[in-house]
């Protein structure tokens, strides 16, 4: 029986969060590094795909998708850990006296760990000094009931948006293996619809896909802010405007 | 150097991570100037070749082999981006000869903006309509791409069905 390696993807998790502990000392950051690259290693070339597809490949994406977030975070902007600063870390700064005890590497051990927990999972560096100005959806305003209708309409629109869209898709030849023969290559797949018989599949399975995450991230939001353990401000849409996706270049930087 | 409009390669709130490696290599690596094309559109091709490597991590898990969709995919974006940045700059250029001033956004509501607007709308639908089966066909081919129907339209689909 196939086995889902549960296990590994959890060590690895606790790896890359681990990485992120904001000490001064790059050798901690090296061994646990090459741990981690070890253990994915292992998780890319023995690991036994289960009939769960879907979450088999996202495995494989968010294994690699954490190594460019890791990257990124050590390399690209500023010296790690103290170049990443939250906004609320930087307002008390300013309050204090220098502020410089506020720096990441100079925090509580207790409020070492949050921060490392918080910036592991900030990929859009929202409340972070490092948030892009430009590009961002408005942030919501601060009131927890205004925000929580708003998001709960967002989701049931996405909800239904993503089930109607992805229904259009159901039982087709062009997405589903199940109605071919296993000898049939990928090219009887979508690119054998004639060319322009593809827009409803192409406009359904975008707006579709765009609408499942958006309704994932709504559910979160929901959730976090319901129960009292972020601000509203800090949850602005995961996508921008369809309207906005007249160029290739707008809809990679803005709409998705 | 021609200067391009829009050759500032926007930030993806999502792939933040990705423009930032884009910097990296542009910028720092590579020493090109901050705000030129070479260096605009040098992050604009690692974005997305950091993209594809990204989804070949998630097809090479599932597939044991070596696929190369997504790279072409991703790479057709950027080139599918560089393209359409030509295509505005001689549009532009025309159009200034003309008179036209052509700021196509949500606050151009000429006849022109409109214009440029539906016609970027067919371009970006027959674009994908060109590069999506690139992405998605060897996936669907494996059994990634099963679209059973969902509960709300397998609710209305049965309530049509008693209905008629």
């Amino acid at each position: 029986m196939r086995r889902y390696p549960w296990a590994e993807v959890l060590v690895f998790e606790i790896l890359y969060i681990s990485i992120l502990y904001p000490t001064p000392h790059h050798a901690y950051r090296v061994v646990l590094l090459a741990a981690a690259v070890y253990l994915a290693m292992q998780i890319y070339l023995n690991l036994e795909v289960t009939d769960q597809l879907a979450t088999t490949h996202s495995v494989g994406c968010a294994i690699a998708s954490k190594f460019m977030f890791m990257a990124y975070l050590l390399l690209a902007e500023g010296s790690f850990p103290d170049h990443w600063r939250r906004v609320r870390d930087e307002v008390n700064a300013k309050a204090g006296a220098g502020g410089s005890d506020k720096l990441p590497s100079n925090l509580s051990s207790a409020k070492k760990l949050w921060w490392m927990l918080d910036i592991a999972y900030s990929v859009r560096m929202i409340g972070w000094v490092q948030e892009p100005r430009d590009c961002m959806p408005p942030h919501p305003p601060p009131s927890r009931r205004t925000f929580l209708w708003k998001t709960l309409l967002k989701f049931i629109m996405n909800t239904v948006t993503a089930d109607l869209m992805i229904s259009t898709l159901a039982l087709t030849p062009s997405f589903d293996h199940r109605l071919h023969d296993p000898a049939d290559g990928s090219e009887t797949y979508l690119a054998a619809v004639p060319f322009f018989r593809r827009i409803p599949y192409t406009l359904a399975w975008g707006i579709g896909t765009g609408a499942s995450i958006s309704a994932m991230h709504n559910a979160l939001a929901f959730v976090c802010v319901g129960l009292g353990q972020s601000n509203p401000t800090l949850w602005p849409d995961l996508c921008g405007r369809w309207g906005d996706a007249y160029t290739v270049r707008k809809i990679w930087g803005y709409v998705l | 150097m021609p200067c391009f409009p829009l050759i500032c390669w926007s930030e993806n709130p999502v792939d933040q991570t990705l423009v930032g490696l884009g910097r990296l290599i542009a910028n720092e690596f590579l020493k090109f100037p901050r705000g030129t094309n070479r260096s605009s559109y040098t992050q604009l091709y690692v974005v997305f070749f950091l993209s594809g490597l990204v989804h070949f991590g998630g097809d090479f898990i599932v597939e044991r082999r070596m696929v190369y969709g997504s790279f072409k995919f991703s790479l057709l974006q950027a080139v599918a981006i560089t393209f359409e940045d030509l295509v505005i700059y001689i549009t532009k250029r025309s159009l200034r000869w003309g008179g036209i001033e052509l700021k196509p956004g949500r606050d151009d509501e000429s006849w022109a903006g409109v214009v440029a607007r539906i016609v970027g709308y067919c371009w970006v639908t027959l674009w994908f309509c060109w590069t999506l089966p690139i992405r998605l066909d060897e996936l669907s081919a494996l059994g990634l791409g099963i679209t059973d129907r969902k509960p709300i339209a397998q609710f209305l689909v049965d309530t049509w069905g008693q209905w008629a």
